[in-house]
Formats: structure tokens, sequence, C-alpha cells
């Protein structure tokens, strides 16, 4: 993977996140898409595993970086992602709209994993449950299709011989 | 690690990831958090480069200047709007003024008095209040008072900055003053409670209820007939059977007051 690359990618999409995604943001609840997530999911999905736990967990310090405490989603992140890298071992993710699913799935359970590191950490809890384990995750699934058109392109990754491997 | 490939296995990339963010996680939030300032400091360009366009976007097209600039207008507008708002009050109370001035002195005679616009701004009981205006305004003892085109009183004492005023009402108010038609020569007197009669009339000019009650003429002070009332009950006094007992409503409201004018003895 191109590390350089894929850190100003990091940096450029929290940077967008911190701010620039209010501009998206739904309904006077402030529902907005978390793109670390779907650039979580995506590496998880297209990197071989080394480099999907790295990324992962890379994205959840950049989350956490531009959030309201360090460590719940650092710890989320690299765990579902690497949860999301194991799984592909065993599930189909090769289709956009089951990719799009997997965004769903994973942000649903970073969510929650991430309220229960926030009141261990004793952290205030930057969003409701709901907002952070359903509507965020299904706003970012929704969105995450042209991003995974996208992202293979600007990572120069291409169908990689490492995406949606089967057993 | 950057440019080179990872030899290590996933389990130990795992667990080393996952023990560094255990230990992030277990720091204090007090410690951590600089990281956060930090990252914020060093990216603080971009940062604020796209919460420029973040506001940009939310807030409604302002050609040709910045957000921020755009914001501090907004604040701007809205202080003139409040500060027109003020101005505008003002301009209409002052309008209200010069409007009840010109009627005043749209009458020849009146034209050669002199009015101070005062507001009242206390009671002293019931036929006794206190107007903004005093000996700094040439306002003096004696002075009439004007109100609706009626006089309603007289200065009793004159501050530097307010004075004192004598209702017509007033238990110990004494005013010199003519029935209209035939022109009838009485002095009104207060009974106090807003409650006035006309004495020393003597009975033989007929006086009938609804008959209007002039100030006379007082030297310097009021030299053209202004209106004080309207006899309002007529009979003949009992004790003094060559005397009518007259009562007298007064022309204005005197518990509604709330501006008035005095007449100055000559125009400043």
């Amino acid at each position: 993977m191109h590390w350089i690359r894929f850190m100003i990618l990091i940096l450029i999409a929290a940077i967008v996140q911190s701010s620039l995604v209010s501009v998206l943001a739904l309904t006077e609840a402030q529902i907005k898409p978390n793109l670390l997530l779907i650039l979580m999911v995506f590496f998880a999905i297209h990197c071989p595993a080394q480099e999907a736990i790295l990324s992962a967990f890379i994205i959840g310090l950049f989350a956490d970086l531009i959030g309201a405490g360090m460590g719940p989603l650092l710890l989320a992140y690299g765990v579902i992602g690497s949860l999301l890298s194991e799984v592909r071992h065993v599930m189909v993710l090769r289709h956009i709209p089951q990719q799009m699913i997997a965004v769903f799935a994973a942000g649903g359970l970073c969510g929650l994993v991430a309220l229960v590191l926030f009141r261990i950490k004793g952290c205030p809890v930057p969003i409701d449950m709901a907002h952070l384990v359903l509507w965020q995750p299904l706003y970012s699934a929704v969105l995450a299709g042209p991003f995974f058109w996208i992202l293979p392109h600007v990572m120069s990754m291409g169908h990689s011989k490492h995406r949606s491997i089967m057993p | 690690m950057i440019g080179s490939k990872i030899t290590t296995s996933k389990r130990t990339v795992f667990l080393g990831c996952f023990l560094g963010a255990t230990i992030v996680l277990l720091v204090p939030h007090g410690l951590t958090s600089k990281c956060q300032y930090a990252f914020r400091r060093m990216f603080c360009v971009p940062l604020g480069i796209s919460r420029s366009l973040t506001l940009a976007a939310r807030t409604p097209a302002a050609p040709d200047i910045s957000s921020q600039a755009y914001l501090q207008l907004k604040k701007d507008h809205q202080k003139l709007v409040n500060y027109s708002a003020n101005l505008a009050a003002m301009i209409a109370a002052q309008q209200e003024t010069i409007n009840r001035l010109t009627l005043l002195r749209m009458e020849p005679e009146w034209q050669k008095l002199g009015f101070v616009p005062a507001s009242i701004f206390t009671a002293l009981g019931d036929d006794h209040v206190v107007i903004n205006r005093g000996v700094r305004d040439l306002v003096q003892p004696n002075c009439f008072i004007l109100a609706n085109n009626a006089i309603v009183g007289k200065v009793l004492e004159a501050g530097k900055h307010q004075a004192t005023i004598e209702l017509i009402g007033d238990s110990g108010a004494f005013l010199t003053v003519y029935i209209d038609t035939p022109k009838t020569p009485g002095i009104l007197r207060g009974l106090g409670q807003g409650r006035m009669e006309i004495q020393n009339v003597p009975y033989g000019p007929p006086v009938k209820t609804g008959q209007f009650v002039y100030a006379s003429n007082q030297s310097k002070l009021l030299n053209i007939p202004i209106v004080v009332g309207t006899v309002s009950a007529c009979d003949r006094d009992e004790t003094t059977p060559h005397l009518w007992k007259i009562q007298m409503t007064p022309a204005v409201d005197l518990a509604q007051l709330d501006r008035v004018d005095v007449i100055l003895p000559g125009r400043p």
C-alpha cells in the first residue's frame, strides 16, 4: 500500500470530517456521515490483513484526534477493522452494496464499542446513542457507494489481489 | 514501516496495536487531550479553511466577501436595525411634541406665548404632580399648565430640573375664571379629589350646565382666555341666595394626565 498517500488521505478525511461534513448534516439532529468509518471499512476489505489492521488503528487514532477523547474510537476502529479483515475470508464482500452493508454493520459495532469505552474513559459521549449506533452508520453506508468506486483509483489499488479474498 | 514491506504476522501487529490503543485509552483524559490540541494547532490552517467553507456553505450567499466578514456585517446590520428602530421611536415621540406645539400656535394669540413641553413623572397625591421641567427650562412658580388645550393647573414650586404642579382640583387651588356668554366672572376653587366649584358668581345672569368656563386674563402670566372646564351643575346657593352655587367639570381628565405644556409669560 502507498502509505504516504494513505496518510494524506486520512488527514484530509479527518479535517473534512471535523467541520466540512456538517454541510451534509441531515435533519435537526445533525446526522452526519462518517468518512473515517468508510475509509476504515474500505481498507479493511481491500488490504492484506496486516495492513488492514494497521490502517484501522491509524484511522481510529485520527478519529480520536478530532473526537471527544483519545482511546475509545482508536480501540473500536482497530478491533472492528481487524475483525472485518478476518470476516472477508468467510463472507463475500466483492460488490459495492455488500460493502455498504459492511459499513453499516461495522459502524454500528464501532458505535457500541466506542460508547462503552467512552464511559470507561469517563469522557463525555459526543453524540447520542441512536445517532452513533444507527443513524450515522446508516448515512455513512449510503454515502459509501461512490467512495468505494473512487477510492481504488485514488489509492491505485484497482482490483487488488487482496480484494474479497475467498477461503 | 512506511515504504517497506510488513513482515510481522497479523497477530503481532494486532496485539501491538491493541496494547498501544489500550494504553492510550487508560491514560487520563487530561494528558491525552494535549495530543488533540497539538493536532488541532498543527493543522489549524486547513481546519480553519474547512470551517470557513462550512460557514460559507451554511450561510446565505454573500458575494465578494469572506464568511467571517459576512457574519460581522450581519451583526453590524442587526445593530443598525435596532438603532434605527430606537431612532424611529424617538422621532415619533418628537414629532408628536412638534404636532402638539404646532396646533397650539395655530391660534394667532397663542403665538405670543411660550410653551415648554413636559412629562409628568410622578404624582403627589390626587391633586399634585411633578413634571420634568424646572427653572433651567424657564419654568417659574404660578406659570399655567396646559393639557389638551385646556388649563389644568399652576406651577406651585419650581426646582432646577423639576417643578410641582397644583392641579385645579386641589383643595387649596384658586383661579379667577369667567363663565362664557354672558361673561360672568367668578373664582374657581378646588374641593379636593378632583371636585371643584365656582364661587362668587352673582345670582342674576343665567348660568346653564354645559357652559364653558375660561381662565381670566392675568397680567403677564396669561393674556388670552383658555378653557378650564364646563359647568356641570348650577343652583341657587341656599345659604347666600344672591350667589350661584356652581359645580364644574374640568375640560381634561386630571387623573389621566401624561404630557403637559408649561405656559411661559412670553416666548423664550
